[in-house]
């Protein structure tokens, strides 16, 4: 099996006439210093190393880790929903790899006051079907999307957009309340922000097909089975996408997934740190490996006594070996995190901050400040959690934690719940634990980490409440200009380390696994792949 | 199958009661395959008994470096926490036992009741409770004991109660058949002439005679409620993390077995084991008490 993906494997890819090459290059602006090397292996033929230089055509099967459900991207929450249709649908801006805001359908805008932004379409883009995209589909997406009575899931990410005009047939003016900072990176999101085409809704049945302006056409979703998807041919970004066809098999067991690489019947699968450890010594295969925004966390409920007591959560911290728990519950795969997520953008508290100053250790602390708050030996606390999801973190973290808060005279009891018990309890005005072990997912600003849980006159504030992070975070979500945001942002993230209304706990990783001759791809934080996707090709 | 046993039943009742102990001792040293079965019955029960004695470490503790091979440190390997595995075996014993015995119990109490009055009064009782009895019969075991133990929310305590609802309809078929053939018997007749009530006759002169069949059932039930509680557990269902129970064990290993197959391997020797020598109890058991096999056998 692995011999077959090399020297033969490389003939083919290097095959290609050599002025093609050039040409291929230089149309992407790309220099041509790596290409065409020569090597001879023993009495194998000379085999050309492959030019860097995609090479468009070609079949592959993508392994998807879950089943998209409904492919509908306005009233959808689930991400594996988002991963079924970001590479068909698009917005008007995009992130690339590195997660910077991109144009998308929107080649440029512009901010004439603080609460106007003026949007110049992209021209001669095509709908799948065809038809022109036009001024029209965004404001008719955006009827649907700012109806309050409407069916958009992900309204508040546009609370403070205000209207929607059609300035003429390429150009669209978006007038905010206030000033509104996370509006770009509320469409890149692609959460109730993909632009449908006008009428949409009463065209076609947007569960199951698709329509849009994206690098790929939908030709066949079978539920829990896979997804079809073909080159769409006229796209706005050519050459891109280079894959002809690409033919997502939903496989969410990754023992599967791990023995599809192996027998190199799937050219790509999202690994979890085992899966990865069981490849490694495979050869032909590349693992990637990035910090993922994927937030884990342990949620204190501050309505309950004795974690009210500031004293007692700072004790909590201390007891937490945080290490530990990136070793046990993430089989390694994790760094430290703080409010923010590590790894979202530029927003966050560094890591070696982290564990300098606030996530210290100290087991003989934490004793005698919970002595010192009046907190009983084998104290009880009621850590609830629910063992699905979150690629087995909660489950081990909860065992870890016990552990661990044994060791300062806390008795741990784990409440193991289905997600829907678990919802449940930890919504208002129930709370129902002392504890509760979640995670945030990927967010598109960095008031999402924050605002819900610590803005005290939200639903979900706990119990917390601290005037000045609400004034912080009143003024950071207003605020445009780029360095005083973060400056807002890095006092408010100290504060809240010092309040530990939570235990941020760790990032995890986005592990991903592809055969050798799939080329191009680059792997995103918040484990999109509509990036990589457009831009991976077959070097075979 | 039951007629020519209880046909000896009213000379030679008290008399078998006493010597009985004794006797099936005797009867199943002689009985290989009862040896065997006896023994790795015996051997896990001292091992649940006595699990605090025997065990190297806490199993709960997680001091060791995580996945560690099996060494003379740690005889059968670390888990993913740095647990010792073996010691989590010993105390998984506990579990397995645990659950097979209060589960049997349940089943025995509930179903041996409605067999028992099943038998007894027979017409419309007979009718309602075997048409129940068929309904639960209806359903394949494992998915029926999975909701129960779903509605009442994942525990060990749950989990055996789920066990012993789902397993108290072959009791109720066990118990039943022979009462039917006991209340025939004219030992029956002579206690109802002699004016015994209801409750003396079922209790006193029923009961006694049926026992053989329900203890041969009680020790198969054991060993499928120590699998289905290992089913339970791989779920999520049965005992909670952090405690050790073969079945979660099982299941946490499950995704380490390339890499740590020791996880799976030995706790899955333990299930194995532990319903082969209750089965080969079992099976003995019925040879040994069972007179006609015994005829036969000799």
């Amino acid at each position: 099996m692995e011999s077959t993906s090399g020297p033969a494997d490389s003939a083919r890819g290097g095959r290609f006439p050599r002025r093609e090459l050039l040409g291929r290059a230089a149309a992407l602006g790309v220099g041509l210093g790596t290409s065409g090397a020569l090597l001879a292996l023993g009495d194998a033929p000379a085999v050309a190393v492959p030019a860097a230089t995609p090479r468009p055509g070609g079949r592959s099967i993508w392994a998807a880790e879950s089943d998209p459900v409904s492919l509908n991207p306005i009233t959808n929450s689930l991400f594996a929903s988002v991963q079924g249709f970001e590479h068909c649908y698009e917005s008007l801006t995009a992130y690339d790899a590195k997660m910077n805001i991109v144009p998308a359908l929107a080649q440029s805008w512009e901010t004439p006051n603080e609460t106007t932004y003026i949007f110049h379409l992209r021209r001669g883009v095509r709908w799948h079907d065809g038809t022109e995209f036009t001024a029209d589909d965004v404001a008719y997406t955006f009827g649907i999307v700012l109806d309050p009575k409407g069916p958009a899931v992900y309204r508040s990410n546009f609370d403070q957009v205000d209207k929607v005009q059609v300035v003429d047939k390429h150009t669209v003016k978006l007038l905010t309340k206030a000033p509104f900072p996370p509006l770009l990176g509320a469409f890149a999101i692609l959460r109730s922000s993909a632009i449908v085409q006008k009428g949409a809704l009463d065209k076609y049945n947007m569960e199951t097909q698709i329509v849009g302006t994206g690098p790929y056409r939908l030709a066949e979703y079978v539920p829990k089975s896979y997804l079809r998807l073909v080159r769409n041919r006229d796209y706005w970004g050519k050459p891109l996408p280079y894959l002809d066809e690409v033919l997502f098999k939903i496989m969410t067991e990754e023992d599967a997934r791990v023995a599809g690489l192996r027998a190199r019947s799937i050219d790509y699968a999202f690994l979890t740190p085992l899966g990865e450890q069981r490849l490694r010594s495979e050869r032909g295969l590349t693992i990637l490996k990035g910090p993922r925004i994927f937030l884990y966390v342990f949620q204190i409920n501050m309505l309950r006594k004795p974690w009210s007591d500031v004293r007692v959560r700072r004790a909590l911290n201390l007891a937490v070996d945080r290490r530990e728990m990136i070793a046990k519950a993430l089989n390694g795969a994790g760094t430290v995190s703080g409010p923010i997520a590590t790894g979202f953008g530029h927003w966050f508290v560094p890591p070696a901050e982290l564990e300098r100053k606030w996530y210290v250790h100290d087991p003989e602390e934490a004793k005698r400040l919970l002595k010192g708050a009046g907190v009983p030996e084998g104290q009880p606390l009621d850590l609830l959690v629910t063992p699905f999801g979150g690629s087995g973190f909660y489950t081990a973290a909860a065992v870890v934690f016990k552990e661990q808060m044994q060791k300062v005279g806390i008795d741990v009891k784990i409440r193991q719940v289905e997600p829907g018990v678990f919802d449940k309890e930890i919504s208002p005005p129930t709370f129902n634990y002392d504890i509760q072990i979640n995670a945030f997912t990927p967010r598109h600003d960095p008031d999402g980490f924050l605002w819900n849980r610590f803005y005290s006159k939200n639903a979900y504030a706990d119990g917390y409440s601290n005037p000045k992070v609400d004034d912080l975070l009143l003024r950071a979500r207003t605020t445009v200009n780029p360095a005083q945001r973060k400056a807002l942002y890095d006092e408010v993230q100290r504060l809240l380390l010092a309040d530990v209304p939570m235990l941020w706990i760790a990032v995890d990783q986005v592990i991903e696994g592809l055969q050798d001759y799939v080329q191009g791809y680059q792997q995103s934080p918040f484990t999109r792949r509509d990036w990589g996707l457009k831009h991976a090709w077959l070097q075979k | 199958m039951t007629g020519e046993r209880e046909a000896r039943g009213a000379d030679g009742m008290g008399r078998r009661r006493r010597s009985g102990a004794a006797g099936l001792g005797f009867a199943l040293l002689r009985h290989r395959v009862g040896i065997v079965g006896a023994g790795l019955v015996l051997l896990f029960a001292l091992l649940a008994a006595a699990a605090p004695l025997i065990a190297p470490y806490n199993p709960l503790a997680q001091p060791a470096p995580r996945l560690l091979p099996p060494s003379p440190a740690h005889l059968l390997g670390t888990d993913e926490f740095g647990r010792d595995v073996l010691s989590r075996i010993i105390y998984g014993a506990q579990v397995s036992f645990q659950v097979g015995i209060v589960s049997v119990a349940i089943a025995l109490l509930l179903g041996g009741t409605l067999g028992l009055t099943s038998g007894y009064y027979l017409g419309a009782v007979d009718a309602l409770v075997m048409r129940l009895v068929d309904v639960m019969f209806a359903f394949p075991t494992v998915i029926l004991i999975i909701a129960i133990a779903g509605v009442l929310g994942p525990s060990i305590g749950t989990a055996m109660l789920a066990i012993g609802i789902v397993y108290s309809p072959i009791f109720a078929r066990v118990v039943r058949g022979p009462t039917l053939a006991v209340m025939r018997q004219q030992y029956v007749e002579g206690a109802r002439a002699a004016g015994a009530g209801r409750w003396r006759i079922m209790l006193r002169y029923v009961l006694p005679n049926i026992a053989v069949a329900v203890i041969v059932q009680a020790t198969l039930s054991f060993s499928t409620a120590i699998l289905s509680e290992a089913t339970l557990s791989f779920l999520g269902l049965g005992a909670q993390p952090p405690y050790p129970s073969w079945g979660t064990m099982l299941s946490a290993g499950r995704q380490y077995m390339e890499l740590a197959p020791w996880l799976v391997l030995y706790p899955g020797l333990a299930i194995a084991l532990a319903v082969l020598g209750v089965n080969l109890l079992g099976d003995a058991l019925r040879d040994v008490l069972d007179p006609r096999l015994r005829r036969s056998a000799a």
